[in-house]
């Protein structure tokens, strides 16, 4: 493992500066992955993005069972390997946009994000639920979509993920989509934060 | 869809530590060329003078107000 001190990391990506630009950083993650994986379009394959982890993720797996308490949870193991359980008994919707989240703390456990003081190390959680809405439903695909004009449960079958979600996401992106009531509006509101 | 090419170069570079060196030395032309990087966001990659992955993706943020 590389070892670098909390100086050199913070040299790095600290959790100073401003929000926007963590945001950004996140979002360019997402990209990055996306690219990595050769994904250029919706649904994005997060499970078999587990399953066939890059490097980066050090010896990363997905277990898939019924865990009853959470939707997926990211563990490293007493070996050194690390994996992502998910709960089979959640909707497909719900298993993916966990999966996304552990996705993300299983990044910021990485030697990577340690080598690069990562902001989130200590905090993975901070930003899991955007990185999910960022890797899932990607900027420039929602925008499209929206353009051919996509109801929210058309966009939501179409990324496979949450109807909340994708209100979430048009929200941050500043989109609307026909059939968004106001009820709908500040749903999801509550996890973390969001595009600038 | 400039944007999504800049946040992708970022993106690999954040995930790929060889790719970040290269970026951050020496071979940043060739690897500009690999992404739909528009001539403005190609010109100022090109002229942000860095060996920090951080001050390489901020000073393209800042510079292109790219979010």
């Amino acid at each position: 493992m590389l070892m670098f001190s909390r100086a050199e990391a913070g040299r790095e990506f600290s959790d100073e500066g401003p929000q926007h630009s963590k945001t950004f950083l996140v979002e360019c993650l997402a990209w990055g992955l996306l690219r990595a994986y050769g994904v250029a379009a919706p649904p994005v394959p997060v499970r078999e993005m587990i399953r066939n982890a890059l490097p980066v993720f050090e010896r990363l797996s997905l277990l898939e069972l019924d865990l009853g308490l959470y939707d997926a949870v990211y563990r490293p193991l007493l070996d050194g390997s690390r994996l992502i359980a998910v709960d089979l008994a959640k909707t497909h919707a719900v298993q993916r946009a966990s999966m996304a989240r552990e996705l993300y703390v299983a990044f910021c456990r990485s030697p990577r994000a340690v080598e690069l003081g990562w902001s989130c190390y200590e905090h993975p959680y901070a930003y899991g639920e955007l990185f999910a809405r960022c890797l899932l439903m990607p900027d420039a695909w929602v925008q499209q979509a929206c353009i051919e004009g996509a109801s929210v449960e058309q966009l939501a079958a179409h990324f496979q993920v949450p109807v909340q979600m994708v209100v979430r996401r048009l929200s941050e992106l500043g989109l609307q989509a026909p059939g968004l009531v106001a009820g709908h509006a500040n749903h999801g509101a509550e996890d973390g934060p969001g595009l600038e | 869809m400039s944007k999504t090419a800049l946040q992708t170069l970022i993106g690999t570079a954040l995930i790929d530590s060889r790719f970040c060196e290269e970026l951050l030395n020496g071979k940043r032309p060739a690897l500009l060329a690999e992404f739909d990087l528009s001539e403005e966001e190609r010109e100022v990659a090109l002229i942000v003078e860095t060996d920090s992955l951080q001050e390489f993706a901020v000073g393209l943020y800042e510079r292109l107000g790219a979010c």
